[in-house]
């Protein structure tokens, strides 16, 4: 019985070693089908879609228009990238949440668009993506930057376009400058066949960057020979908002919660509200409703919520009860954060973290609350904690210059 | 499994039309992912076999250039397990699908079907089988050209039931 298992395996197995998926390098057998007796790979067939032609028109002409200045640490960074990428070495930024990640990269896009080269600004998160390209269409007014996302997908072409890691297929060999905020987010983080489109679709260099990264991911990109720039400080040099961690049972939550977002709302500050599912998405907002007014409910599945999210730019409503996808990138005045049920196995250390980097990132409100709200402590609460006490205290011989 | 009446005829749904049933059914039948054919009924096959022991099984028609496009029938992949004889006795004229019309537009889809001449079905019980059912009219035409030809019995299984908004 077990030699003729072993020898069906090897049989299929040499069979099937012969074919690697040209677009993700797929070589596993149990991802491999066959049409008509010939291989396809199962990975990747999802990704279909017609891709995109070479940009021919190309304007040379860069305005970088940004109308606030940069601080000198970060000054410092962006020329340690351009001389990094211009020497052909890829780099890895690993700065704190609200260092100021995206601006770091301008100086080299602006390098990159002067020298005519393709570039490309990729996010895994479709509602990071549609900020960012706000940003960038702001700063560089001369140039055709375009978005790129699912359902968003009529124009591929333009000087500086910034996409979904999804969206990464219809460019194959494409980009001279490739640039990649938070790699380590769902759904790109240990995604074999998106990181695989990424390799793919780079043909120049690539920057990379992160808040969260742990330093064996550190050390194994230098050991590939790529330049590592760290940075522990915020922008305006303030330290992060450390977390609270607030421990009650079942109902009493509830009442806290109330309580706290009323007195939020007193001194007149917008509240992030995180919870774990969309299931509890919509009943915790169906419950906070009827006691406290002006809210809403945010989650992955909701049609109209980029509408939601400007309204509550716009102060329309004061708190917002939000899945994970307002997570990463969102950048809010004056922002509290409190994060319900935060036991729940979602939540890993590095995903606190961002969570906690919400808060305090204008420089005119540079402190701020983040309350960790749940049943029991768990280990991920404390390695947050940890993890962003010991980045306050490397910055702490600055502060004291203050 | 639900059971529904259309035209006096029973209409077996399978499965609920949820997020997962539809990127699985893209997966297969939009991608053309031929390994998940077992899949969608392999839950209920000794059931099924039991049930339409006896039936002559018609597939709701697809434009044969679909079929060309995607390399395969889907319907008929996804029966073979069955083990029932299939009769591909109905034909679409016209290339288009259901999914990109309007709920006006999807009513007349009885004009472009067809009966294949030389099938005969008199005293004979049928299994129609189609995917995913929205208004039902692509079901309702098929029965309809089905019932002509005066079989004994006439069933149909569906796979999962969409409401009106959400469509492929």
């Amino acid at each position: 019985m077990l030699i003729i298992a072993t020898s069906v395996f090897f049989i299929t197995y040499i069979f099937i070693v012969m074919f690697v998926c040209p677009r993700c390098g797929n070589s596993n057998p149990l991802y491999i089908g066959y049409k008509k007796d010939k291989p396809y790979c199962r990975k990747c067939i999802t990704f279909t879609g017609k891709s995109a032609c070479e940009n021919k028109d190309k304007s040379h002409c860069v305005i970088l228009n940004l109308n606030y200045d940069l601080s000198d640490e970060q000054v410092k960074a962006s020329n340690k990238i351009v001389k990094a990428i211009s020497s052909g070495r890829n780099v890895l930024i690993s700065a704190v949440c609200g260092a100021g990640k995206t601006e770091l990269t301008f100086a080299v896009i602006k390098d990159a668009l002067i020298k005519g080269q393709q570039v490309g600004f990729v996010i895994p998160r479709k509602d990071v993506v549609i900020e960012i390209y706000k940003r960038l269409s702001e700063v560089f007014p001369r140039n055709s930057v375009i978005v790129v996302y699912g359902g968003h997908n009529e124009n591929l072409q333009g000087e500086l376009i910034v996409l979904t890691s999804h969206q990464l297929y219809r460019y194959e060999n494409y980009f001279d400058l490739l640039i990649m905020d938070e790699i380590d987010a769902f759904p790109y983080h240990g995604d074999e066949v998106l990181r695989a489109m990424f390799i793919r679709s780079c043909r120049g260099n690539y920057v990379i960057m992160s808040a969260t990264l742990s330093t064996s991911q550190i050390n194994a990109f230098a050991k590939e020979g790529g330049e590592c720039i760290s940075i522990n400080t915020r922008y305006h040099g303030f330290p992060l908002p450390v977390p609270k961690i607030v421990i009650m049972i079942g109902i009493l939550k509830h009442f806290f919660l109330i309580r706290k977002i009323r007195e939020l709302i007193k001194e007149r500050k917008p509240i992030f509200i995180f919870v774990p599912t969309i299931a509890k998405c919509e009943d915790l907002f169906a419950f906070l409703s009827k006691w406290v007014r002006k809210g809403n409910y945010v989650h992955s599945k909701r049609k109209n919520r980029e509408e939601v999210i400007n309204d509550f730019r716009q102060s329309k409503y004061s708190y917002l009860v939000t899945t994970a996808v307002l997570e990463r990138g969102v950048t809010l005045k004056n922002l509290q954060v409190i994060v319900f049920e935060c036991d729940h196995a979602i939540y890993t250390a590095s995903a606190l973290v961002q969570i906690a980097g919400r808060v305090g990132r204008k420089k005119d409100a540079p402190q701020g609350e983040v309350v960790f709200l749940s049943d029991r402590r768990t280990a991920a609460m404390d390695e947050a904690i940890r993890e962003i006490e010991t980045k306050n205290k490397s910055l702490s011989p600055m502060l004291l210059r203050y | 499994m639900k059971i529904q009446k259309i035209d006096s005829v029973k209409v077996n749904i399978l499965y609920e039309y949820n997020d997962f049933f539809r990127s699985t059914l893209y997966q297969y039948k939009g991608c053309g992912d031929i390994e998940l054919a077992p899949i969608f009924l392999n839950y209920h096959r000794a059931f099924l076999r039991i049930k339409y022991y006896g039936y002559l099984l018609i597939p709701a028609p697809s434009h044969p250039l679909h079929d060309e496009e995607r390399g395969f029938n889907h319907i008929i992949r996804i029966v073979d397990c069955l083990k029932l004889p299939i009769l591909s006795a109905l034909e679409k004229v016209i290339k288009r699908k259901q999914s990109d019309l309007k709920r006006e537009e999807r009513m007349k889809v009885g004009e472009i079907f067809r009966w294949k001449d030389n099938f005969l079905i008199r005293n004979k019980k049928i299994l129609i089988v189609d995917d995913v059912m929205t208004t039902g009219s692509t079901i309702k035409a098929c029965i309809n050209l089905v019932k002509q030809q005066k079989p004994k019995q006439i069933e149909v299984l569906v796979l999962a039931k969409a409401n009106k908004g959400e469509e492929i």
